[in-house]
Formats: C-alpha cells, sequence, structure tokens
C-alpha cells in the first residue's frame, strides 16, 4: 500500500505547484490563425510551425493585411481563392457531411445498439 | 554475410511455418510448444541480424549502407535499424514473435499460435516480396554511408517507435483469442481475462509510445506544439481509442457475462486499425510529416495483409450475428455507462477515421483537395468527450446490476462545479479554459471524496480511480496550456542592446553565440537569458549541420518555470543578426505529469493482476 500513500502525495503536491503556475493571458490571436493555414509546400505542416520561404513570405503577407485593417475572415476568404480549399485546415462549412459526421455516428452506433441488444425493452 | 544470414533466417522460418501447418513436425518433435518456440525465435532473430549489422556498419547491405553514417554515434547507429521502412516492418515481425514467446507461457493452444505465426509469415513474406532489408550492394571499401536522417537523431528516437510497435502488435493477442473464442464457441471467463490481460499490455504501450511520440514532437521539431492532428498521429489514435473501449466493455463481459460479443468484435477490428494505420503510412496515400519514400508495390501488399484480416473478421461477424441479442440489463446501471464509453469512444476512433481519409473522398468524389486539421478535430472531439468526461465522475460509483441508491450528492457537485467555473471565468476571462473546468470539476471533487473511502484502501480500484482523474488533468492542463501560450519573435541586431523588454516584468537577454565542432555536427548555440524581476532562466537554442548531408536542424532549449515552461528556437541568424522565437507554455509540465500518471496507472492494474 505505499505505492498508493506516495502517489497520493505525489498529486497533492502537483496541486499546490499548480497554484503558482498562473500568469499572462492570450495576446497572440495571430498565431492561432497561422496554425490553420497549410504550408503547402511542406508535408501537413501549417505555416506557423514551417521555416520555409512559403511560410514565412505568407505570415508577413498576412501581418500586413491585419494591419492595414482587414480582418481574419476576409483574409481568409482571400487566400482560399488564390490557394484552393486546401490552404485552410478548416474544412469550409460545405463539407456539410464532414462536420455532421461525429453525431452522425454517435446515432448510427446508439441505433445499432438499441437493435441489437435490445436492452432498453427489458421489462422484469 | 550480414545479408544472407538475414535471408537464411527469414525463409527458415517460412519454411518452419509450413512445416508446423502440415503437421509433419510431430514426426521430428513430440512437443508442439517447442517447434513452436523455434518458429517464434528464427522469426524473431532477422531483426537481431539487422542491429548487428548496422552495429558493425556492414555497408553491403543496401539499407544499412542508406540509413547509418560510418561516424554516427553507436547509439545511433543501433538505432538506425528501425530509421527505415524496411527495419520497422522487421522490427514489427520481431515483436510479433516475442509476443508469440510470452503468450506461448501463459496459453498454449495451438490454434491459437496457429494464427499468430500465420499473420507473422504474411508479414515475412511482404518482405521478401517488396521491401527485403537484407539486399545487397556491390562492396566499394571507400563508402561510409549516407546517415540517419538527423531528425530521428534523438534519444526519444530510440525508446518511441519501439514502444508504439508494442502497443500496435500487443493487439495481435487479443485478435488471435477473439477469433478463437468465436471459432471455438467457448466463451469461458478464462479466456476473456487472458484478453482483458493483454489488451491492457498492448494500451499500455500504446499510450506510452503515444506520449513519447508527442513529447519527442515538443521537443525536436522545434513548433512548440505537442499534437498536430497529423495523419500519422491520428492514425495511432484509433487503436488507442478501440482499445480503450475494449479495456471498458471487457469489464462488462467478465463482471456481468454480457457485451461478450461486442468485445469479441471490437478486439478483432482493434487490431484491423492498427495494421491498416501502418498501411496508410507506408503507401503514402497520405501527406504527411512522417512519409516514408514508398513504391505501389508495399501498399498492394499490405492492402491485401489487410483485406485478409477483415474478411476472416466479417466471416466471423456473420457467423456470429445470431448470438447477439440475448444482452439485456437496466437503464441505470454501470452496464450501461460502460455501453456509453464505447458508443463515444467508437465514433470518436470513426471520425478520426474518416476525417483522415476524407481528403482522399473528396479528391476523388469532388475534384477538390481540401485540408482537415486541428479546427475540424478539436470541435469533434470537444462534442464526443464532453459527455463521457461528464459521465466518467459518476459511473465508476454506479453499481453493477441495477443501481437503486438515491441521494442528493450528484446534484451538489454539479452546483459547486458551475459556482467554481464562474469563479474562474470572472478571473482569467477565458470561455475555453471554463469550459474545460466545468466538465472535469465533477471529476475532481468525486475523485477527491471516493478517495478516502474506497481508492485509498482497494489497489484495482485505486489504478482505476488514478487513469481517470488524470484524464481530468490532462484536459485542464491541455486547455490551459493552448488558451494562454504566448509566442513572441524577437530579433537582436549587431550594435543594437544586447536586451529586449518583452513586457513590464520580463526581457530577453543575449548572452552570447557559439560555435562548437561535434563528431557528426557542427552546432552554432545562442544562450540567452529571461529576466523575470528578481527570477533569471537561461536557455540555449542551437542550430545543427550535419555530415553528411548537410541538413540543418533547429534544437529547441526549454528551461522550467514553476509548471510552466519557456521554449526557445533560433528562426534565423546571419552574420550581423539573430531571430529568437520565444514560446511562453504554461502548465505544460503538468500536462506530461497527468500523461505519466495515466501509463503509470495502467501499469498498477496490469501488476495487480499477478
Amino acid at each position: 500500500m505505499k505505492i498508493l500513500k506516495l502517489t497520493s502525495n505525489f498529486l497533492l503536491v502537483i496541486f499546490l505547484l499548480s497554484l503558482f503556475s498562473m500568469g499572462y493571458s492570450n495576446e497572440n490571436k495571430l498565431n492561432d490563425y497561422f496554425k490553420t493555414i497549410r504550408c503547402l509546400v511542406c508535408e501537413g505542416q501549417s505555416i506557423n510551425e514551417s521555416d520555409t520561404e512559403f511560410a514565412i513570405n505568407l505570415k508577413e503577407q498576412i501581418k500586413i493585411k491585419t494591419n492595414s485593417g482587414m480582418s481574419i475572415k476576409e483574409i481568409n476568404r482571400e487566400l482560399v481563392e488564390i490557394y484552393g480549399e486546401q490552404i485552410s485546415f478548416n474544412p469550409s462549412k460545405n463539407h456539410f457531411l464532414l462536420w455532421v459526421m461525429p453525431l452522425i455516428l454517435v446515432l448510427v452506433i446508439f441505433m445499432f445498439i438499441r437493435n441489437k441488444l435490445k436492452f432498453f425493452y427489458k421489462k422484469k | 554475410m550480414i545479408s544472407n544470414l538475414g535471408n537464411f533466417f527469414l525463409f527458415f522460418s517460412l519454411i518452419s511455418i509450413t512445416v508446423f501447418y502440415t503437421g509433419w513436425s510431430k514426426k521430428i518433435f513430440t512437443s508442439d510448444t517447442v517447434f513452436l518456440n523455434l518458429i517464434y525465435v528464427t522469426s524473431a532473430s532477422p531483426f537481431l541480424v539487422l542491429v548487428i549489422g548496422f552495429a558493425i556498419s556492414d555497408y553491403t547491405v543496401l539499407n544499412i549502407f542508406q540509413n547509418s553514417y560510418i561516424d554516427d554515434p553507436i547509439f545511433y547507429k543501433v538505432t538506425s535499424a528501425w530509421g527505415s521502412h524496411e527495419g520497422s516492418i522487421l522490427l514489427w515481425i520481431f515483436l510479433i514473435n516475442i509476443y508469440g514467446i510470452f503468450f506461448l507461457k501463459t496459453n498454449s493452444n495451438k490454434e491459437i499460435h496457429k494464427q499468430i505465426i500465420f499473420i507473422s509469415s504474411l508479414f515475412i513474406l511482404y518482405l521478401l516480396i517488396s521491401s527485403n532489408p537484407f539486399q545487397k550492394i556491390e562492396l566499394d571499401k571507400t563508402l561510409e554511408g549516407l546517415g540517419l536522417n538527423p531528425i530521428l537523431q534523438h534519444l526519444l528516437f530510440i525508446i518511441h517507435p519501439p514502444t508504439l510497435f508494442l502497443g500496435y502488435i500487443g493487439l495481435i493477442i487479443p485478435f488471435v483469442l477473439a477469433s478463437h473464442i468465436l471459432i471455438s464457441k467457448n466463451f469461458s471467463e478464462n479466456l476473456f481475462n487472458q484478453m482483458l490481460f493483454w489488451s491492457k499490455i498492448s494500451w499500455f504501450f500504446l499510450t506510452f509510445g503515444i506520449v513519447l511520440g508527442s513529447y519527442w514532437a515538443y521537443s525536436e521539431l522545434g513548433w512548440g506544439g505537442w499534437w498536430f492532428w497529423d495523419p500519422v498521429e491520428n492514425i495511432s489514435l484509433i487503436p488507442w481509442l478501440l482499445n480503450t473501449a475494449l479495456i471498458h466493455s471487457l469489464q462488462v463481459s467478465i463482471k456481468s457475462n454480457q457485451l461478450k460479443l461486442w468485445s469479441l468484435n471490437l478486439a478483432l477490428y482493434s487490431f484491423i486499425a492498427a495494421v491498416f494505420g501502418t498501411f496508410l503510412v507506408r503507401s503514402n496515400l497520405i501527406v504527411s510529416v512522417h512519409s516514408f519514400a514508398t513504391d505501389p508495390l508495399r501498399g498492394l501488399f499490405l492492402i491485401m495483409i489487410i483485406a485478409y484480416l477483415f474478411m476472416v473478421t466479417v466471416r466471423l461477424n456473420v457467423k456470429s450475428v445470431s448470438y447477439f441479442n440475448q444482452d439485456t440489463f437496466k437503464i441505470i446501471s454501470k452496464e450501461t455507462f460502460l455501453l456509453l464509453n464505447n458508443i463515444f469512444f467508437i465514433a470518436a476512433a470513426l471520425t478520426v477515421l474518416v476525417g483522415t481519409i476524407y481528403p482522399l473522398f473528396s479528391e476523388i468524389f469532388y475534384n477538390s483537395s481540401v485540408s482537415i486539421g486541428a479546427p475540424y478535430y478539436n470541435f469533434a472531439f470537444n462534442f464526443l468527450m464532453s459527455p463521457i468526461i461528464l459521465l466518467m465522475a459518476f459511473a465508476p460509483q454506479i453499481k453493477w446490476g441495477e443501481h437503486k441508491r438515491k441521494n442528493n450528492q450528484t446534484f451538489y457537485i454539479i452546483a459547486i462545479s458551475i459556482l467554481i467555473t464562474a469563479i474562474v471565468y470572472y478571473l482569467l476571462g477565458n470561455i475555453f479554459f471554463s469550459l474545460s473546468v466545468f466538465i472535469t470539476m465533477p471529476l475532481f471533487i468525486k475523485s477527491f471524496l471516493v478517495f478516502f473511502k474506497k481508492a485509498s484502501k482497494d489497489r484495482s480500484f485505486f489504478s482505476q480511480w488514478l487513469a481517470h482523474l488524470s484524464i481530468g488533468l490532462f484536459i485542464v492542463a491541455a486547455v490551459y496550456t493552448e488558451q494562454f501560450d504566448y509566442e513572441k519573435n524577437i530579433t537582436f541586431e549587431k550594435g543594437d542592446s544586447n536586451e529586449i523588454v518583452l513586457d513590464e516584468d520580463t526581457s530577453l537577454l543575449l548572452e552570447n553565440i557559439k560555435d562548437s565542432d561535434l563528431s557528426n555536427h557542427q552546432k552554432i548555440s545562442v544562450d540567452l537569458i529571461v529576466v523575470e524581476k528578481k527570477l533569471k532562466y537561461s536557455l540555449s537554442p542551437s542550430k545543427n549541420i550535419y555530415q553528411p548531408s548537410g541538413q540543418v536542424t533547429n534544437e529547441v532549449s526549454t528551461v522550467n518555470r514553476y509548471f510552466d515552461q519557456y521554449y526557445a528556437t533560433i528562426s534565423m541568424i546571419e552574420s550581423d543578426k539573430v531571430s529568437i522565437n520565444l514560446v511562453y507554455k504554461p502548465f505544460i509540465n503538468l500536462l506530461w505529469i497527468s500523461l505519466i500518471l495515466l501509463v503509470f496507472s495502467i501499469f498498477l492494474s496490469i501488476i495487480k493482476r499477478k
């Protein structure tokens, strides 16, 4: 049982330590946006993560555009027009089926269980 | 020499598997167990031969020549054995047989082992036909090897792939056990207990492997992220989600004798998911940072293996479908909650699968390429996991069979959670973090209450308690890190001040720039100090230039600040200026600790069974 005590003491220490770890607020929304833009010359990275010329240039352009007052939505629309839909890791709402897929899957599995297991019909 | 020895073992194991199948082995060996051990050892040895080949740098073998460099440290020379496609498939075969040897100790049923060696022989055939690691080249004395990809030269690379593979391949035992149960119609509790044991082993390695991979990406790739929803990460998540569901449904099968077919099918599909994952990575159908250089033949053969496994499974499904209607249980019972867990976990696994192959689908049918990344998966997982985590607070205390006791505790817990969430929102003003607090708070409160009652006394309950609690910690830490992280790109120019103010309390100090030569690379490092009022944190990110390829890698430097971390990389270095990318990751260490606790909890539950 020693191992239980050790781990639970450890958990307590973690809890206390975590009280010290507060600070900063999120002020770089732009970086979060960069994470949703695909670097087209890399293999599956976003421009936030890439050091290629393509990524650096695109980041610069987006920065200039936001400074000139364009909203992120407008910039995104422009990028999709230029590079095609694959530029964004955030598929558009045209892919309706994709977005509702999690819900559909839950319902399908639920229906399957209802039909196959029938546990909801059990009477005493 | 190495080449001949390796090929000899590969052929010899194929021959002995055939001998075993035809039954001639009976004439030579009286015991099947001895012969099975012989097969397992001979099938496992080619990998060891390859490792020796790498250790002695035998450049008459093409694979060794391509993936190792004469001046690499011996450590990396050996681990280069699984740095290539061929080597990693050989590792896969090696591990199947290692599992076989251990499984033979607990269960020596010949029929089950026949399936294991058959699957192993399929992979050996695959190696021999399309990607033989022992292919020879003409010997040239001046050869030095082309070198292992520098990104892979990292301590974690040595343990991450074998651990993950142990996790994937561990699923082979539940797979063969499940198909054996379905074929022999022997639904005994002992077999289900064995399945639970082996799926826990696999779960341990899978979780550990994924965590290691994640930590590797965090500490090596220099992007400051720990999960990228890259196709290969997704694919490792599918077997993990299915295996998690399997462990939960097996509890129902063992404790209350229900959902047996459900569990068996989950076991079958989990292994298929693991093999399918490797196939997708190798076939180059999907663009990923993990891609291997590949040719179509490899993909074709792997698809045949999957098709075979799939056909076996579907045939078993069709045969067993009539058993399905036997499960019945009450709505408010532990069984229902475990089934709910299964619904959401399977839905999550399928969502990841759909998201991963949807770009292919879209290209074929809509003729437009689409990228699916973090925004979609975050949405899907928020939706699918939130209810499960809320339920996780209460489900472990629900009784088997029928739950009758009613009290107001649940109501109070939810009320307190809402109150705490409101306070957190008021203090921090971040809606996402507040929501994560809301879904995890009942779990924390309930865990706290239950701890003194039950978890500190009962070891099997304790491991489950710890696993659930660490998931809660993980979610809070992960959301906090993502919501409150902070990234700055700072440029120091020659002649300017070497101190740059970041905000009112902190500033960054440039100490010095060093250039040093190491055995297989040249290292340019920048020494920095983050000054925070009285506290100082030193960082030293570097750029490494590797021989012989001349490839440049960015080495990350991190420094801990309680649970938080400063994370620095060099984004650009020229003669008169240096650009530093500084990321502040709050709570990131709590995230790693929670994951270690998760792995540790499953370890506790495995050793408890002995």
